[in-house]
């Protein structure tokens, strides 16, 4: 099969040649007439293409937003709650980003309303938060002020001796604090109904329980203003997951009560659902090429150019359609122009799926086998840094760059085989689930001990029983296996202990496996060097022995992630074959193999050093299995500099007039997850909904 | 041929693509032939020519394709020949008059080479301790690069010192499974004193009919004292404290897996191992152990943290 050096996307936009220069539009547009649809593809060219005094707008709102995530969607809401109208724009077919396949952990702090709610000991309105609180009344007792210092702690380091707060935008984070109360409650108002606080989220802070997850109680039917979800769209267990949530709703019982099923899906729909029943009109199938302002780089923010982005199910060619349709502008132009009158919000998620923009941070990625996580879910040109790059064309400043490096999951190998997707466990049920083929062999740690892994010519490369650890985010309770030299409460806030060369050498825990999967090897080849995949190897012995499901859905036999054959000769042979990465042979996998199995019979691994940690078991026993070990790049840090009003900052430090941002297309702010974009989501649409009308 | 009166002389070129270049006795070649002319000719509904190595005419193929420059032919599968060696085919392109234009004859060469059926050996089912001078029995499977059957097919077992201790011919039985890996079980005798050896299955290679390469594989043999001593391993979850069965118990290289009471027993030597419990979605269990007599080990696992979502 042919094999790719690219991924779908980056084959045109960013390595064919073909991308189209300001020449080439001036050329094409004075032929096809200026306005007219010809660019399917941002270009690379850092230019304006889109003159503004010549456009023909084709829908004009108050606010317009691009992406309908974990930003956009409260920024839509709040601005139209505040009287705007507003129109949001997806490159998906349906709303919700990476905020729907996510564990709906909501971190946010500073006296917000659950924490008040758990200090008091009550619960909900509706009855459904019947658990005890977790914490004590000083885990949860805190004001904005406390929680501001927390996130810009210089002294925080983490497990792998990186300082996640110290780089944080200080205004933002300001403002960030003093906006948590606000958006707690905010979401409470728009159907979103959170547990007890348990914890906090990564990088939330070291000193207070902040977090809550979303959960909906099952019920017969999902009715999102009663509360519920049914079992259906919950999701089966090992079964299936659902158009409503892609990934199966996990057990709510010890943050809610028995029946609540938890995870993203019961924070991204109730948005979308109160963002559909306030008249937010949605543009989906729709990916923002280009934010047009007055000139390139002066004056307001005046809209964007769009073009039409479907996805199609690759069984029946059927255009992929959102769950719910009210309030869907369904165009299908190839190429639209929208006003915004008073600005234009960025919620268009990060850039861990675009290889030569995450390659700036670190070479080994511009791998393009490797994708970011959600990738059935959000298609090609989901987190493909496209907000964070239209922002750039016209003059955005950039922030927090290198904080990629600051958390633990940034990039990591998760222990889910046989799937390009393996952050996410997608079951059948989802119309994207075709994409992806297998929801793949999820395996805990211990598991490893049943196979060995092997890089593209066939050769191991790590300890595989740490192939997979990695550090969650230096967050509450603080402890010495998160870096910090004390538990819970007893962490000293900005004391310089904690950054002591004594307590980095103590609690210093960074597996490094991932450097290993993504260092070059013999099979790499110039310019790139590509690493190449990386193959989980084992035998029916140990699918027996460990009792592991390797049958569709879990697998697919022709989705190229997964491979059994009756030697291993002839698996090495038939991943080349049918791998669409794999540009090598794997000439070593037959010797690997016949040498760990010598290293079993000795009861010694000299390589890599298996042996203490658990037991060594030959591979031997036909037929033999290769699956794919992917890393994925899961949320990104950096992007387009935004101050405490989630004003997009120019190169000379000033906003740039009508254009906001928030979540993973802003950066300087190193926390994990949703809180961070949710709040950002609100300052951005509070402030947008002020602006004056152009 | 077309009709009409010849005005010009043209020429062809030809040429033929061949998957793969190196192929299994008697197994499938793809080809898939072009033909270009000067001045362009289509030759949709022409035939290309394959002759093998005696000339003869091997196959007569239609050109299909034409995309104006370039006639083609569908791939298409031929029968390699059955004895290994260098071939050297041809494929014609014969003369032809098209549209007043009298294209000569054009041909190219076939170049392939047959090589004999690769076989693959597999052993497997081999304790991972065999006490001195007892009899022991593994698996053995063959498998033949092109999915031949193996039925009746020779193989030997032998030392560490290459020296034959066992034979055995394959009974036919596919090893569930597989798509062609035969398989037989054998009975050994272990050497009579301690260590780990190296011996090996060999499938000797064969002209007869279809030839078939020799192969051989490598396999551990590790032979132990007899051992003295009883370890019982009881096994439980340490917060609900019910029997794990199932769970599988090694001390390098003894293993034993516990039954529903999670009690699992094995003779071992005298010495000191590391005694390891591992069972699905538990944490492995390991301590040091030493063994001066018989004894009883208690294993508590916990369960494997469940991932945060985020």
């Amino acid at each position: 099969m042919a094999k790719k050096r690219d991924n779908d996307r980056n084959d045109r936009k960013l390595r064919g040649g073909k991308a189209v220069t300001r020449r080439d539009f001036v050329k094409t547009g004075a032929a096809a007439g200026v306005g007219a649809a010809v660019l399917s593809t941002s270009g690379t060219a850092l230019t304006q293409v889109s003159p503004a005094d010549a456009i023909k707008w084709n829908y004009e709102a108050d606010v317009v937003v691009i992406g309908a995530g974990c930003t956009g969607l409260p920024a839509a809401i709040r601005a139209r709650d505040l009287g705007a109208s507003v129109i949001v724009v997806d490159q998906n077919f349906d709303p919700g980003g990476k905020m729907l396949h996510s564990g709906g952990q909501i971190s946010l702090g500073g006296g917000d309303p659950l924490q008040l709610r758990d200090i008091a000991g009550n619960g909900d309105r509706e009855g459904f938060v019947t658990a005890p609180p977790q914490h004590t009344v000083e885990e949860l007792t805190e004001d904005a002020d406390f929680l501001f210092r927390d996130h810009t702690d210089w002294s925080v380091m983490d497990a792998a001796a990186q300082a996640p707060y110290r780089y944080n935008e200080r205004d933002l984070h300001r403002a960030y604090a003093d906006n948590c109360y606000a958006t707690r409650e905010f979401l409470m108002a728009n159907y979103v109904r959170m547990g007890r606080i348990a914890g906090t989220h990564g990088n939330g802070g070291m000193s207070r329980a902040r977090r809550a997850v979303s959960f909906l109680m099952e019920g017969p039917t999902t009715d999102i203003k009663k509360g519920t979800v049914s079992k259906q769209d919950a999701g089966v267990a090992g079964v299936s997951s659902s158009h409503f949530a892609p990934r199966l709703m996990e057990d709510g019982t010890k943050v809610a009560s028995a029946g609540a099923r938890a995870n993203g899906a019961a924070l991204a729909r109730p948005l979308e659902f109160s963002a559909r029943e306030k008249g937010v009109r949605f543009i989906l199938n729709r990916h923002m090429d280009e934010i047009i302002r007055e000139q390139q780089f002066s004056g307001r923010v005046l809209g964007i150019r769009a073009s039409y982005s479907p996805r199609f199910d690759p069984r029946t060619g059927a255009r992929l359609e959102s769950l719910w349709q009210n309030g869907n502008v369904d165009d299908r132009t190839e190429t639209i122009f929208i006003r915004a009158r008073k600005a234009v919000i960025v919620g268009a998620g990060g850039h861990g799926a675009n290889p030569e923009f995450r390659s700036m941070f670190y070479p080994g990625w511009r791998e393009p086998a490797f994708v970011s996580s959600g990738w059935a879910l959000l298609g090609p040109r989901g987190q493909d840094a496209s907000g964070i790059i239209a922002g750039m064309r016209i003059g955005a400043n950039l922030a927090g760059m290198h904080q990629n490096l600051s958390y633990g999951s940034t990039f990591h190998i998760p222990g889910n085989l046989a799937t390009r997707d393996p952050y996410t466990d997608m079951l059948p049920g989802h119309p994207t689930f075709s994409l992806r083929g297998s929801t793949g062999i999820n395996l805990p740690n211990a598991s490893f001990q049943h196979l060995i892994v092997v890089n593209q010519v066939g050769k191991r490369f790590f300890n595989e029983m740490l192939i997979t650890t990695r550090e969650g985010g230096a967050a509450f309770p603080a402890r010495p296996a998160k870096g910090q030299p004390k538990s819970g409460l007893q962490h000293v806030p900005l004391d310089w202990r904690n950054a002591s060369v004594e307590n980095i050498r103590a609690t210093y825990s960074e597996p490094s496996s991932i450097h290993a999967a993504l260092a070059m090897n013999e099979g790499s080849q110039a310019p790139d060097f590509f690493s190449g995949p990386i193959w989980a190897i084992f035998d029916r012995a140990a699918v027996e022995r460990d009792k592991w499901k390797i049958d569709p859905p879990f697998t697919s036999p022709t989705n190229g992630y997964f491979f059994k054959a009756d030697t291993i000769e002839e698996l090495a042979a038939r991943i080349h074959a049918g791998h669409e990465f794999q540009r090598v042979p794997l000439k070593y996998l037959a010797d690997t193999v016949a040498k760990w199995n010598s290293f079993v019979d000795k009861g010694n691994d000299p390589e890599f050093a298996r042996g203490p940690d658990a037991p060594m078991h030959r591979i031997d026993t036909p037929p033999f299995y290769a699956a794919t070990l992917y890393p994925v790049w899961h949320d990104s840090y950096g992007g387009l500099r935004i101050n405490g009003r989630a004003q997009v900052i120019d190169m000379q430090g000033q906003p740039i007039p009508g254009l906001y941002a928030g979540g993973e297309s802003s950066g300087g702010g190193n926390q994990h997850g949703l809180g961070r974009a949710l709040v950002h989501g609100y300052i951005a649409g509070t402030n947008a909904a002020g602006e004056r009308t152009s | 041929m077309d009709s009409g009166s010849v005005e010009t002389r043209g020429q062809s070129t030809c040429v033929i693509h061949v998957s793969p270049d190196v192929v299994d006795a008697g197994a499938e070649l793809t080809l898939q032939g072009q033909v270009s002319c000067a001045p362009t000719c289509d030759l949709r509904g022409h035939a290309l020519l394959v002759k093998d190595e005696a000339r003869a005419d091997a196959r007569s193929v239609e050109l299909t394709q034409f995309d104006g420059e370039t006639n083609r032919t569908d791939a298409f599968a031929v029968k390699a020949p059955v004895k290994a060696g260098a071939y050297t085919w041809l494929a014609v392109c014969p003369a032809v008059v098209k549209e007043g234009i009298s294209y000569v004859e054009a041909s190219t060469p076939i170049s392939f080479t047959v090589k004999s059926h690769t076989t693959h050996l597999v052993a497997w089912d081999i304790p991972s301790a065999i006490v001195i001078g007892e009899r022991f029995r593994i698996k053995v499977g063959i498998k033949c690069s092109s999915e031949c059957h193996l039925a009746n097919r020779d193989f030997e077992i032998c030392d560490h010192e290459g020296i034959q201790v066992s034979k055995g011919t394959l009974p036919g039985d596919r090893w569930p499974g597989t798509t062609g890996l035969y398989v037989a079980e054998v009975e050994l005798q272990a050497p009579a004193s301690e260590g780990l050896y190296s011996w090996s299955v060999k499938g000797p290679g064969s002209d007869v009919g279809v030839p078939h390469a020799e192969g051989s594989n490598n396999f551990g043999v590790r032979i132990v004292s007899h051992p003295e001593c009883l370890v019982t391993v009881e096994t439980v979850d340490r917060i609900s404290q019910t029997p794990l069965g199932g769970a599988r118990v090694v001390m390098h290289p003894y293993k034993a897996v516990t039954d529903e009471r999670g009690i699992a027993q094995m003779r071992v030597a005298k010495g000191e191992y590391r005694l390891f419990v591992s069972q699905t979605k538990y944490l492995t269990f390991g301590v040091p152990v030493e063994v001066t007599a018989d004894m009883t080990a208690r294993a508590e696992l916990d369960l494997e943290p469940l991932v945060e979502r985020n």
